[in-house]
């Protein structure tokens, strides 16, 4: 397995190659070793933060953004979304409300990002 | 008409006129701001991605999140706020300024005040700027309205998407169209590299294995009602190589090309422009050329980070007061000057008694670059830089003991910038 990732720790920008040979990572073009553990969990389970709207039961605001409360693994990223766009949520909302909770064991909930009415 | 008197009149309730209407009440001072649109935030309510705050905060919040930690400040401070309210036209020329506004709410009337802050962001460069021939079809937009569509109304601007331009924006839309289930089909670019930060280059188009055609033009529109498709062509040794034009399908094309100082009001009320930047010309107190008249934010030069308009707003805020209160008239200042590899330098003036804080951008793609800082023959400062490049603003401190009083008749020596 060989494969290219961009590290993000910095403005650097790295472009690192990672080998596993024998279960072993190796770790080519990396300046420094946050680069390694960057490029680590970009090959091994790389995660990101999932940002989307949600449906309102009000004609002002019909749509409020939500967010994960954390770094997701990518593999679940669009049965999230499927969930997401599934809900409804009624006004008033704050900022930090969960809208789902728990999302299919991973420890990670979906929160509401806007506070309406203000 | 109606008339309201104030300190000072803050325009544009963004990240910009926020954090600067925010840093001149705690003072004590009688602020208004004014928003034309239905709620306060800007253009951050609609930019629902995270990344907003890192510098700042400490953490990574998405846009709204980010704005509501300063609208939640406004709300419990003495700040009076207009919103769906325009500023049709501003006299500035005179100790009192006189702002008209339009308001669906409050109606027509006119705010008299000390100061001005001009904080009322930027727009975006679009079709028209670019000259792209061919039809003109429904299904094309500037990314930013096709994420406002998306993010704040909820509607889905296309299934099959073209993104020209490799801006921020531009990139963010690519990755929130394809969550949204639609197809993006590439990103063209004119330039040989990126104009986007790289982590959105990471994360919004190779993780979702979007094409990013770098040297690429889009020289044709096609489609009668709705875009059809366009067509793509390689820039090869500077000229267009036509033989190598192809064609996507595609229902939509956003545009990522670019943003400029919304500077309309500040043209109309005669205020000197930078042409570099598009926005007002401003000396070492971010003051216009039109005396108790400021800007920050985007209207003065176009950011990256919201990180870096908040500080700049806040900066502005207290050369607000000071000026309130008298103490800056007196100060000296001098020129400063945009050498080699430089775009623009922000602000425009220096002074010798107080701290100079300093933003600018590269012309230039370069690891481990050195800024020369030079007042006359003198070399004031080198600073190392690790990596340069154009999509990255940077900035840079002079204070008052790196300087000298040097001035030829009677004037401050300009203080020049380069890079190499």
């Amino acid at each position: 397995m060989e494969k290219e990732v961009i590290c993000l720790s910095c403005p650097n920008g790295c472009h690192i190659v990672v080998k596993c040979e024998g279960g072993k990572y190796i770790y080519e073009g990396a300046k420094c070793e946050r680069g390694e553990a960057y490029a680590y969990q970009e090959v091994t389970d790389p995660k990101r933060v999932v940002t989307a709207v949600i449906k309102t039961n009000s004609d002002i605001m019909p749509f409020i953004p939500v967010k994960t409360d954390a770094p997701i693994s990518k593999k679940y990223i669009f049965s999230l979304l499927k969930e997401i766009y599934k809900k409804e949520v009624n006004i008033p909302v704050k900022c930090g409300d969960i809208v789902i909770k728990d999302f299919m064991g991973t420890g990670i909930n979906v929160v509401i990002t806007r506070t309406f009415p203000v | 008409m109606i008339e309201k008197n104030y300190d000072v009149l803050v325009i544009g309730a963004g990240a910009a006129g926020m954090a600067s209407a925010l840093e001149i009440a705690s003072a004590g001072a009688k602020v208004a701001i004014i928003d034309r649109e239905p709620y306060l935030g800007g253009i951050l309510p609609q930019c629902i991605h995270n990344g907003f705050g890192v510098h700042l905060f400490k953490e990574e919040l998405t846009g709204p999140e980010y704005a509501e930690r300063f609208i939640s400040q406004i709300k419990s401070k003495d700040i009076d706020v207009y919103l769906n309210s325009t500023a049709t036209r501003m006299a500035v020329h005179q100790p009192v300024k006189q702002v008209n506004i339009c308001s669906s709410e409050h109606g027509a009337f006119k705010i008299n005040a000390t100061a001005i802050v001009l904080a009322m962001g930027c727009r975006e460069r679009n079709r028209g700027n670019l000259g792209i021939p061919g039809t003109r079809p429904a299904g094309i937009f500037t990314a930013g309205l096709a994420q406002r569509l998306l993010n704040i109304d909820g509607y889905l601007p296309g299934k099959r998407v073209v993104i020209v331009g490799s801006g921020d924006i531009g990139l963010i839309m690519a990755r929130r169209l394809t969550w949204t289930g639609a197809e993006v089909l590439g990103v063209i670019e004119i330039l040989p590299y990126p104009s986007g930060l790289t982590r959105n280059i990471v994360q919004c188009l190779h993780d979702y294995d979007i094409p990013l055609y770098l040297s690429h033009v889009v020289t044709k529109i096609e489609g009668k009602d709705r875009v059809e498709a366009v067509q793509i062509t390689p820039i090869e040794n500077g000229v267009l190589n036509e033989a190598k034009t192809f064609r996507i399908e595609c229902d939509t094309l956003l545009f990522s090309v670019g943003l400029v100082p919304e500077n309309e009001l500040t043209q109309s009320a005669g205020i000197k422009l930078n042409p570099e930047t598009g926005g007002p010309l401003v000396d070492s107190r971010l003051m216009t050329s039109a005396e108790g008249v400021f800007a920050c934010g985007n209207v003065l030069h176009v950011h990256d980070l919201v990180d870096w308009v908040s500080q700049e707003a806040q900066l502005c805020g207290k050369e607000v007061l000071s000026f309130l209160e008298g103490k800056t008239k007196e100060e000296v200042q001098g020129k400063v000057t945009v050498g080699p590899n430089l775009k623009y330098i922000i602000p425009n003036k220096y002074r010798l008694r107080t701290k100079n804080r300093f933003s600018m951008r590269s012309l230039i793609v370069k690891d481990k670059a050195t800024l020369l800082i030079k007042q006359g023959e003198r070399i004031v400062k080198r600073v190392p830089l690790r990596h340069v490049k154009p999509a990255e603003m940077f900035h840079v401190e002079v204070k008052p003991e790196d300087l000298i009083d040097t001035r030829e008749n009677g004037e401050l020596l300009p203080l020049q910038f380069s890079l190499e």
